[in-house]
C-alpha cells in the first residue's frame, strides 16, 4: 500500500461522522442510516483507487452514499413508511426539555420535508458543501439545488412559526399540524 | 475674497445639508442596530441544521462500523 493510499484511507475514515449525519437526513432511522454508511464505506474502500487526489473526498463519499440510498435502500417498504411520518412521531415522543425544545421541534419539522429538500438543505446548510458540489452530488442543476433549499427553508419557516428573520417566535405544540 | 452669506443660505444648500444629515443619521442608526443579516448571524434554521448534523456526527461510531473498519485494515495489511 502506498502512502497516498494510506492517506486516502485515513481521510475517508475522518469523513465517516459526516457521512452518518448525511445518511440520517436521508434514511432517518438511525439503524438503517448506519447500514447505509457501512455499505458506503465498503464501496468507497474498494474503489479508493478511483478517487482523484486533490478533489473533494467528502463530496465523493456523499455521492456514493446517496446513490446507494436511492438504488437500494429506498426500495425497501420500511423506508417508505418512515417517510410517511414514523420518524416524525418517534422524534415527537422524545422528552422536550427546555434546552432542546427548539432543536426537537426543528427535527420534527425537518423530517416532514420531501427527501430532495432534506438532502439539499443538509448538503448546503450543514455539511459545508457549495451549491455546485451539492448539485454534482444530486446530479442536478445548481439552480435546482438553490430552489430546493429555498423551498425547504420557506416550509420550515412556516411549520416552525418563524418571523421574517427566520427566528422562532414561540415554541410550537405540534409541527405536523402546520 | 468675500464669502457670500447669500450663497450659504441658499435653500438648495440647506436641502443638501438636510439630506446629508439624514444620511448620516441613518448610517449612525445602522451602526447602532445592525440587522441579523448585516451581522452575518445565522438564523434558527441554519443553527438547528448544524446542531442536528453535529449531534449525529459527534456520536461515537457504532460497534459494527468500528469492527468493519478494523476488518478492512486487517485485510489491507494481510494483502
Amino acid at each position: 500500500m502506498t502512502d497516498a493510499q494510506a492517506a486516502h484511507q485515513e481521510e475517508m475514515v475522518s469523513h465517516i461522522p459526516a457521512l452518518r449525519a448525511f445518511a440520517r437526513s436521508l434514511a432517518k432511522d438511525s439503524s438503517r442510516a448506519d447500514d447505509l454508511v457501512q455499505e458506503t464505506v465498503l464501496k468507497a474502500w474498494s474503489n479508493l483507487n478511483s478517487f482523484t487526489t486533490g478533489t473533494n473526498m467528502r463530496a465523493w463519499l456523499f455521492t456514493i452514499l446517496r446513490n446507494t440510498f436511492y438504488s437500494e435502500f429506498r426500495k425497501i417498504r420500511h423506508e417508505v413508511e418512515d417517510i410517511d411520518g414514523k420518524f416524525a412521531a418517534q422524534v415527537a415522543d422524545k422528552p422536550t426539555q427546555d434546552g432542546v425544545m427548539e432543536m426537537r421541534d426543528f427535527e420534527r419539522a425537518f423530517a416532514q420535508l420531501p427527501a430532495d429538500q432534506r438532502e439539499a438543505l443538509t448538503l448546503v446548510g450543514a455539511s459545508g458543501l457549495t451549491y455546485e458540489e451539492a448539485a454534482e452530488i444530486c446530479e442536478c442543476a445548481v439552480g435546482t439545488i438553490k430552489s430546493r433549499v429555498n423551498r425547504a427553508r420557506a416550509r420550515l419557516s412556516e411549520m416552525l412559526n418563524m418571523d421574517e428573520d427566520n427566528e422562532m417566535v414561540a415554541p410550537i405544540a405540534d409541527a405536523s399540524s402546520a | 475674497m468675500e464669502l457670500s452669506c447669500h450663497k450659504l443660505r441658499c435653500p438648495c444648500d440647506i436641502s443638501i445639508l438636510r439630506i446629508f444629515g439624514v444620511m448620516m443619521a441613518t448610517s449612525e442608526n445602522r451602526n447602532d442596530e445592525p440587522s441579523s443579516k448585516e451581522r452575518g448571524d445565522e438564523d434558527a434554521i441554519s443553527r438547528n441544521l448544524k446542531r442536528v448534523f453535529n449531534e449525529v456526527a459527534n456520536e461515537p461510531l457504532p460497534d459494527k462500523l468500528s469492527s468493519l473498519l478494523e476488518q478492512l485494515r486487517k485485510n489491507e495489511k494481510s494483502e
